[in-house]
């Protein structure tokens, strides 16, 4: 991942871009951000009754003449917003560069050219981290998935100098070995005490034991998260033919035997239309942003429409 | 829909295996994968343990299941008729003669053309009929019985070959229609040829229908259908030879006198169109092998030579017993080199004096009273004896017997019977047209043994050859004075065959000359008759046989040309000639009955059974094609 990858007129558009926030989190520095805070800006906020040592500049004297009782106005702080990315690195998402092993498989891929989930996500991160630099928010991201717990591959930065930080930290980000859960994963992040702020997950969440706890664990934290589901074409369509012995690249679960024919293929498609309209359905039961993506989709494309359709950016 | 070979379906059999194929897991390729979550809950009734798997409705198996089906009906040789019927018995008559050996203008032999008729009737045949082969050679052969197994049929008639030799077809139907009788409608012979071999029974006489297919076209042959010898008082010899040609045009051919191997003299023959010529040689011949060869070649190749073997010169001795018609005796004086005696019947007296190699009994009523004198006295006279069945131990030929003899019983006198039919290919009756005799009585004649009837009448057998005993035995049932053969054309023409005869049995060990398929007899005297001998034919094949009563009759002369026998330690050489003008006549004609009705010529067999294996076979292939498409398309 390099800035070279983004192309200028593609950055201009990102500057364009805010991070959604329907909550409102305290901030570390002023920023653009509403707070938890009282502060300085121009929005009014409440009033409260003046007391020793009180600005007195803030004593609203229109109230006091009708009044005659000292109340001080206040104004609504902004501050900065800390993002978190979790971009999963686990084995799995080191998958998607194959070629599409038959034409129906290389349409359902829009003809686009092969890429690695995991190349998506760096991406992704980068985008959104720019996203939040440039919006005098704060940016950090994470590497979870494998048998290592979650890693900061760099503390929160601010400022849009920084991304060249970020850049090199995810450039030099490699595939973690073993299995791992993203329930422990993101408990292990909790326990970490990172700045309240938004969470995006970036994964193609392939757990066995499910992700809802992790999802509740930041939904009702103090966190808001987002969801970006990453599936390579050959998880979404896969090619038929041939008798196989598919092996699990996390060494999760024990070999399958399965003849790839048409009756197979068909069954896998059912299982994976339940298994995704699952977690859809957990997250918009939550109030999680989730949005879906091939990893053969151009990041411009999953950030400029996915996102925003999802309502993550606008 | 039947089938040929049923036996192919069990090419079926291998779908067994096929299908236990695909019931065994097979080997699997290893393949990573992202995560087998999925795969593990929705396929784990593939992850099942045992080695076989359940059967699915799977589309390889399924058009490969298709493909063996196809391919082992296709074995199979499945035939589509458009109508059913009730079954038939059918036999295949395959006319062999030596005119069958013409070459058509592709030079195909017609015997080929029409040995592919037949197989194509046999393999029209429902699955429900039976058929018979019967080739008709010198001899009616049955080459197979009746039977339904196309197959063997088949075989059959590609096992037949045709023969240098002229045939009766006449005797193949009946042998055939005799088999088909107790199918009675439903029985038919088919006859394959060209219309040669002589007139074919009526409808009377078979039973059964009768049908007839052409083969062959016409085509020039010009063939040597006559030869005898005879030598001069000079010492010299006369061949004469009889060139015919059945062609429609004219023909100028060379006719060579070849003599051990050498050529002696040559003459040039002009023959117009359908007419023959006679040839004379007249040249001083050591004894040996004789040839007369055409140049060239023609439709016909067996005969385009004629062979004969001259025997040192010796006077042969002829005695007669009774009284001896005058023109009997001017018939055999004509002859010359033959000594004519006035003989006793007295066996004993033949068999002491070895002069005799023929007897004639003319008109002889029993022992002649005493000083009675039955005949003039041309030789020595012994005392009489009753004609009984001490016959002399040499070729003898009775002219109107008054009571049984050897092997023939002699039937009560009928008054004017009328010849209705003669074995043309007998060699008393060669060149001898007996229609024209009338006969004011005579005693129908019927054989008690082996032998054959030569002379047929309305009122019964006229002439027969008697082979009970070791020589050929001659009777003709009416007197020599009751009739008028004496002092008809062909009369000389018998009784030089019948020298001819008497020279060629006349205590040799073979005759040096016969007509091609004709038996073979050889005389053994070792082991008490009982001995071995053998014969080397033109192609050099050896045939070894034992004789029985003194005499080993072969019957492999289906060849022209020249034969060596051996048998008690001595060799002799027998020319075999076509000799034949019905063969040489080669063009084809329809076959006429015995009533005279002119058989219609059946139309080409058209494959009414088509068989449709090559359609299967395309099919299968096809399906294969598919197979293997819907494979890389891993459908």
């Amino acid at each position: 991942v390099s800035a070279a990858l983004f192309d200028a007129a593609f950055l201009r558009r990102l500057e364009m871009l805010s991070l959604v926030s329907r909550k409102v989190f305290a901030g570390k520095t002023r920023g653009e951000r509403r707070s938890t805070r009282r502060g300085g800006s121009v929005e009014f906020a409440d009033y409260r009754q003046y007391a020793a040592g009180d600005d007195f500049r803030a004593i609203d004297w229109n109230a006091y003449a009708r009044l005659e009782h000292l109340f001080l106005k206040l104004f609504v702080e902004e501050e900065d917003l800390a993002v978190h990315v979790l971009l999963d690195a686990s084995a799995s998402m080191a998958f998607g560069d194959e070629e599409p092993e038959t034409p129906g498989a290389r349409r359902a891929a829009g003809g686009a050219p092969p890429a690695k989930k995991l190349e998506l996500g760096k991406r992704l991160a980068a985008a959104i981290a720019y996203c939040a630099l440039a919006g005098y928010d704060r940016a950090g991201v994470w590497a979870i998935g494998g048998a290592a717990p979650p890693e900061p591959l760099t503390p929160l930065l601010r400022g849009k100098g920084r991304i060249r930080r970020i850049f090199d930290a995810l450039t030099a980000l490699a595939p973690r070995e073993g299995a791992g859960s993203f329930n422990a994963a993101v408990r292990s992040f909790v326990e970490r005490r990172p700045k309240s702020g938004v969470v995006v997950v970036i994964s193609d969440l392939l757990d066995p034991a499910g992700i809802e706890e992790g999802v509740k664990r930041l939904r009702y934290g103090p966190f808001e998260p987002r969801v970006i589901h990453v599936l390579s074409p050959e998880e979404l369509h896969p090619g038929v033919g041939g008798d196989h012995r598919l092996i699990d690249s996390e060494a999760a679960a024990a070999p399958v035997e399965v003849s790839l024919d048409a009756r197979a293929v068909r069954l896998y498609q059912e299982r994976l239309r339940e298994w995704l309209g699952g977690i859809e359905g957990l997250c918009r039961q939550h109030g999680v942003g989730y949005a879906r993506v091939s990893s053969d989709t151009a990041v411009e494309d999953v950030v400029l429409r996915a996102l925003r359709a999802a309502q993550m950016v606008a | 829909v039947g089938l040929l070979a049923p036996v192919g379906l069990a090419l079926f059999g291998l779908a067994v295996p096929l299908v236990l194929l695909y019931l065994l897991k097979q080997k699997r390729q290893d393949r990573v994968v992202p995560s087998t979550m999925l795969w593990a809950k929705v396929l784990s009734d593939i992850q099942a343990r045992h080695p076989f798997q359940r059967l699915r409705a799977n589309l390889l198996l399924l058009l490969q299941l298709l493909v063996l089906a196809l391919l082992a009906l296709a074995v199979a040789r499945p035939v589509v008729r458009s109508s059913a019927r009730e079954a038939k018995a059918v036999a295949v008559v395959l006319d062999a003669t030596a005119s069958m050996t013409a070459r058509g203008p592709g030079g195909r032999p017609r015997f080929e053309e029409a040995r592919a008729a037949a197989r194509e009737l046999v393999k029209n045949l429902a699955p429900q009929d039976r058929a018979m082969v019967v080739v008709a050679g010198r001899a009616a052969r049955t080459a197979k019985a009746l039977t339904d197994a196309k197959e063997e049929l088949l075989r059959a008639i590609d096992a037949a070959r045709p023969e240098e030799a002229r045939g009766e077809t006449r005797d193949a139907v009946l042998l055939a229609a005799s088999a088909l009788k107790p199918f009675g409608a439903a029985g038919e012979v088919h006859v394959f040829g060209d219309g040669g071999g002589g007139e074919l029974p009526s409808a009377g006489e078979t039973g059964v229908a009768v049908r007839f297919h052409a083969a062959g076209a016409p085509g020039e042959n010009v063939g040597v259908t006559g030869l005898d010898l005879v030598r001069g008082k000079d010492g010299r010899v006369e061949v004469f030879a009889t060139v015919e040609n059945s062609g429609a045009g004219a023909a100028r051919r060379f006719a060579t006198l070849v003599s051990g191997g050498k050529p002696v003299a040559t003459r040039e023959l002009r023959l117009a169109a359908r007419s023959e010529e006679p040839v004379v040689f007249r040249e001083a011949l050591a004894p040996g092998k004789l040839e007369v060869r055409l140049d060239g070649s023609d439709a016909l190749a067996c005969d385009d030579a004629a062979y004969a073997v001259l025997l040192p010169p010796e006077p042969l001795a002829v005695g007669i017993v009774g009284r001896s018609h005058a023109a009997l005796e001017r018939a055999l004086r004509m002859a010359g080199d033959v000594v004519l005696y006035a003989a006793a019947p007295d066996a004993a007296s033949f068999k002491d004096d070895p002069r005799y190699r023929l007897v004639i009994y003319d008109g002889y009523d029993g022992p002649p009273p005493a000083g009675a004198g039955a005949a003039a006295p041309l030789g020595p006279t012994r005392a009489a004896e009753p004609l009984g069945p001490a016959l002399p131990d040499r070729p003898t030929v009775v002219f109107g017997p008054r009571r049984s003899l050897p092997g023939v019983r002699v039937l009560a006198e009928v008054d004017g019977p009328e010849i209705t039919g003669v074995e043309r290919d007998h060699p008393l009756f060669r060149f001898v047209e007996p229609s024209g005799i009338a006969i004011a009585r005579a005693r129908p004649l019927s054989l008690d043994g082996p032998g054959r009837a030569i002379l047929r009448s309305d009122r019964g057998v006229l002439a027969v050859e008697s082979r009970a005993r070791r020589d050929p035995l001659v009777v003709i049932g009416m007197d020599l004075r009751e009739s008028s053969f004496a002092a008809e054309e062909a009369f000389p023409v018998f009784v030089l065959n019948i020298l001819h005869m008497a020279r060629r049995q006349g205590g040799s060990l073979a005759p040096e000359r016969i007509q091609a398929g004709e038996p073979l007899g050889v005389r053994v005297s070792a082991e008490g008759g009982e001995g071995e001998a053998a014969l080397v034919r033109p192609s050099g094949e050896r045939v070894v046989r034992r004789a029985r009563g003194g005499r080993a009759d072969f019957l492999e002369t289906t060849e022209v040309g020249f034969y060596e026998v051996s048998a008690d330690g001595k060799t002799a050489t027998v020319a075999a000639s076509l000799l034949d003008r019905d063969e040489t006549r080669i063009e084809p004609r329809a076959p006429v009955d015995s009533a005279g009705a002119v058989l219609a010529t059946e139309a080409p067999i058209v494959a009414a059974n088509r068989e449709v294996w090559r359609w299967l076979a395309l099919a299968a292939l096809l399906a294969l094609v598919v197979e293997a498409w819907a494979y890389h398309r891993r459908l």
